[in-house]
């Protein structure tokens, strides 16, 4: 901070030039599976043989890996593949590999640790138990040199292609946290999906020849196993499967799409054009090799957008749909990406990303009554921050204290990427793929969960600031405010530091349900929408759009009971009924009474 | 309670606003990082920076940038930035004569805004790097700025030229004394506020 000077033009003549394809390959050299894989599929064959050689001889007993030995090196070096759309068969003929590095080492490590308590069916619907820490000791894979190692990666990029030092995370950090915690983590989680497969009487994703990828039906198990991480190389299967895609899927109309879209002009073509090259510019996958070479991912990525710009015209392009695919190709086809995204605008993030952005505002209003409910210091300080005594007291002739529905808090600016771009670039990678495993399986409430969570570890934050500065009602100021809203969660490269927040410590809106969050939409939708009847009766500007999106959110009326703005926590969990605001309850009877 | 003790520091808000690509984000980096990159990520939303200019030997000005998404849905949700703006930038590429069409429109945005006449707007070119490929005059946008009564300037994000003069000049604009003034008379009212009846506060800056 501070005073400094723009000695601009030599710091670009340094760096400007960046694109210097001698500098680009050299990172491919780097030592690493992954960068070997990238350029290339066949990869040291022999490598991989004698690995999946060992694994025979010590998983002799396990079904899932007698399959064939294919199968068994996808599940040790836990290759991920990008599958290719049918039709993009031959544009995307030139193997293009994404693998994973060998992130689960000599299979003696699986045997060696088989033995404890396996999930237990007895566990609460708590997060819980990261395995305790003498677990640590007994992991002599990650010891035992004369074993084939689970590889370190010591390149500047991570398994996806992304570079691991971001403004806000080292790649020491990064890989301090990776090989101590997240690998063994990783290994141990994908033991036990192996496993629940094989209870279930399941083929694994990793067999080779799967015709229809099946995962064991929904359980409070499972969804446990989720909230822990779907293994990297499984995460395409997984999400197309909980996200239900085979039910969207119309077969064919994709390619027809792309076809059509030869012809497709429009404001959105241009948009698209201009976001190609900023989507992950940071990722191998997304940057040019050669110089004048368009990446393939970059070839999907443009035909995914067209496609569906094409095909979903009140969408068309909204910036951060281009994250959304980009992260989505990196696991699946061009054409299940598709209809991902067909299923995440529609269903998972209704009215998002619509011409005026009208979800945006509702689900910032959202988070604004769910913070007010269940982070209240951070309500308060953001009320205070965002509206001087004056403007809310002059709420006036709504009159109904929600004017911070009507006008969202500028605060809430760095919080709508988090919905937009579904915490793509908000959070660390791995963390923001967690947050998606949960997501496909229980429905966008999530989305609120975490954001939630997000602020209580905001507000530890803050108070940890505070206290050091001292005063305890100090006001924090505003702009610190929002830089940690902004910043922080870019920090949080462990996603246990989140997730034990929603499924540890026993927040009560960990009990939130999709049904609350629905009604919560319909109650802020309508609190907006009567906004924007009298605005219209004001001013003639603006106001029309709004009122479409929001009359389509409110489509069922008849909810609209006295229940209807009350978070209700699950029935059975014990715990009596939270109200999601009382007052609220009272004013809206008096006003069904008039 | 002498106004010219110790370092003093004024600070405002300011909006990037301006067609996407056009290069608001790396304005904003070159002023705070003084760096640049070839790709930058698009941004989604708005994103929060802050930089402090010494304008004079015991004062500074403290930036609270607000750097906006410029596809055109994202004006949506404009106002929750530009409401409380004390300086607006808007941008365009000087090789895209449409995106100057967007700054018009923006610029028309602003005017309608209550707080019109307080906000120091500046109209700024971007990528003057690319003369050769230049499609915007300078005299036809210098014309525009006078006519709506802006602050001018053609930058380059990339080589850097120009773009600390945008904020200097604008900072020359902004009402710094008043500001500090008041800031004077808030922390007098602060004590008070501790008190339990406190009625209508005065409205301050913020
Ligand atoms: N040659 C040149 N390119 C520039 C300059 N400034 C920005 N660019 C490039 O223009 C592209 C867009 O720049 P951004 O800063 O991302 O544009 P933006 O206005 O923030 O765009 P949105 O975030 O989409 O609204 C990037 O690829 C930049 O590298 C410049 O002065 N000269
Ligand atoms: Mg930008």
């Amino acid at each position: 901070m501070g005073h400094h000077s723009l000695q601009a033009k030599h710091s670009f003549s340094n760096s400007s030039t960046v694109s210097l394809p001698a500098e680009r390959l050299s990172h491919l050299v780097v030592p690493s599976t992954l960068t070997a894989n990238y350029n290339k599929s066949a990869v040291s064959k022999g490598e991989e043989e004698e690995e999946s050689f060992h694994f025979q001889q010590n998983e002799q007993s396990n079904q899932i890996y007698s399959d064939n030995a294919t199968a068994t090196v996808a599940a040790v070096t836990g290759h991920l593949t990008i599958p290719k759309s049918t039709s993009r068969q031959k544009s995307l003929s030139s193997s293009f590999n994404l693998s994973v590095i060998d992130l689960y080492g000599s299979p003696n490590s699986q045997e060696q640790d088989q033995e404890q308590g396996e999930e237990g069916e007895g566990l609460s619907d708590d997060y819980e138990e990261e395995e305790p820490q003498q677990q640590q000791d007994r992991k002599p894979s990650i010891a035992q040199p004369q074993q084939s190692e689970p590889q370190i990666n010591k390149s500047e990029y991570d398994r996806y292609g992304f570079r691991k030092q971001t403004r806000s995370v080292t790649q020491r950090q990064y890989d301090t946290w990776f090989q101590n915690k997240y690998q063994p983590h990783a290994i141990r989680r994908k033991r036990k999906w192996i496993q629940l497969f094989s209870k279930a009487g399941l083929a694994t994703p990793d067999t080779e020849g799967l015709k229809q990828v099946r995962f064991p039906v929904k359980s409070e198990k499972l969804k446990r196993f989720v909230r822990k991480g779907i293994p990297a190389e499984w995460r395409g299967e997984a999400w197309w499967w909980f996200a239900k895609g085979n039910d969207v899927l119309q077969e064919g109309l994709y390619d027809e799409l792309v076809v059509r879209s030869g012809n497709f002009k429009g404001k959105d073509l241009e948009v698209i054009e201009r976001d190609l090259n900023r989507t992950f510019p940071d990722n191998l996958h997304f940057k040019s090799q050669e110089q004048g070479v368009e990446p393939e991912m970059i070839q999907s990525l443009r035909r995914v957008l067209v496609a569906f710009a094409l095909y979903q015209p009140s969408i068309g392009y909204c910036q951060s749909l281009n994250f959304i695919v980009g992260l989505l190709l990196l696991f699946m086809s061009e054409e299940r990406a598709f209809w991902m995204l067909v299923i995440i605008t529609g269903r998972l993030l209704p009215g998002l990303h619509e011409m005026n952005l009208e979800g945006v505002n509702v689900s910032q209003g959202v988070l604004m009554l769910g913070l007010k409910e269940y982070v209240p210091s951070m309500f308060k300080k953001i009320m205070n921050i965002s509206f001087d005594q004056e403007s809310l007291k002059d709420d006036g002739e709504n009159g109904d204290g929600y004017e911070y529905l009507r006008r969202i808090p500028p605060v809430m600016l760095t919080t709508s990427s988090w919905f937009m771009s579904v915490f793509i670039g908000s959070l660390p990678v791995e963390t923001t793929l967690r947050v998606w495993d949960c997501l496909f399986y229980e429905d966008s409430v999530f989305m609120l969960k975490i954001s939630l969570s997000l602020f209580k570890l905001i507000e530890t934050q803050i108070t940890a600031s505070a206290s050091s500065a001292a005063s305890e009602e100090s006001d924090i100021d505003e702009m610190e405010i929002f830089s940690l809203i902004q910043n922080y969660p870019k920090t949080l490269i462990d996603p246990s530091t989140l997730f034990d927040v929603i499924f540890t410590s026993r927040n009560q809106f960990n009990g939130l349900s999709q049904d609350d969050l629905v009604r919560c939409r319909q109650f802020v939708a309508e609190k907006r929408q009567t906004a924007s009847k009298k605005n219209k009766n004001k001013s003639k500007s603006g106001g029309t759009d709004d009122l479409k999106v929001s009359r389509r959110l409110l489509a069922n009326e008849d909810l609209w009971s006295d229940e209807l703005y009350g978070f209700r926590s699950k029935s059975g969990a014990g715990s009596s009924i939270v109200r999601w605001n009382k007052d609220l309850s009272e004013r809206v009877k008096r006003r069904m009474k008039r | 309670m002498s106004a010219t003790q110790g370092p003093r520091l004024a600070q405002f808000k300011l909006v990037l606003l301006g067609e996407s690509a056009v290069g608001k984000s790396s304005i904003v980096h070159r002023f705070v990082k003084d760096s640049f990159d070839d790709f930058r990520e698009s941004t989604i939303g708005a994103a929060f920076l802050t930089q402090t200019l010494k304008i004079n030997d015991n004062t500074s000005v403290k930036f609270e940038i607000w750097d906006t998404a410029g596809q055109e849905r994202y004006k949506s949700l404009a106002p929750m930035y530009y409401r409380n703006a004390n300086a607006a930038v808007v941008v365009y590429d000087i090789t895209q004569s449409a995106s100057l069409e967007r700054a018009k429109v923006w610029i028309k945005e602003l005017q309608r805004q209550p707080n019109y006449q307080d906000v120091t707007i500046a109209l700024v070119g971007n990528k003057l790097d690319l003369e050769e490929e230049r499609q915007v005059s300078e005299e036809d946008a210098k014309l525009l700025a006078e006519q709506e009564g802006l602050l001018f300037f053609e930058v380059s994000a990339k080589s850097g030229d120009g773009v600390l003069n945008i904020f200097q000049e604008i900072a020359k604009k902004l009402p710094v004394e008043e500001q500090l003034n008041k800031i004077h008379q808030k922390s007098a009212s602060k004590v008070n506020l501790q008190r339990p009846s406190t009625n209508n506060q005065t409205t301050c800056c913020a």
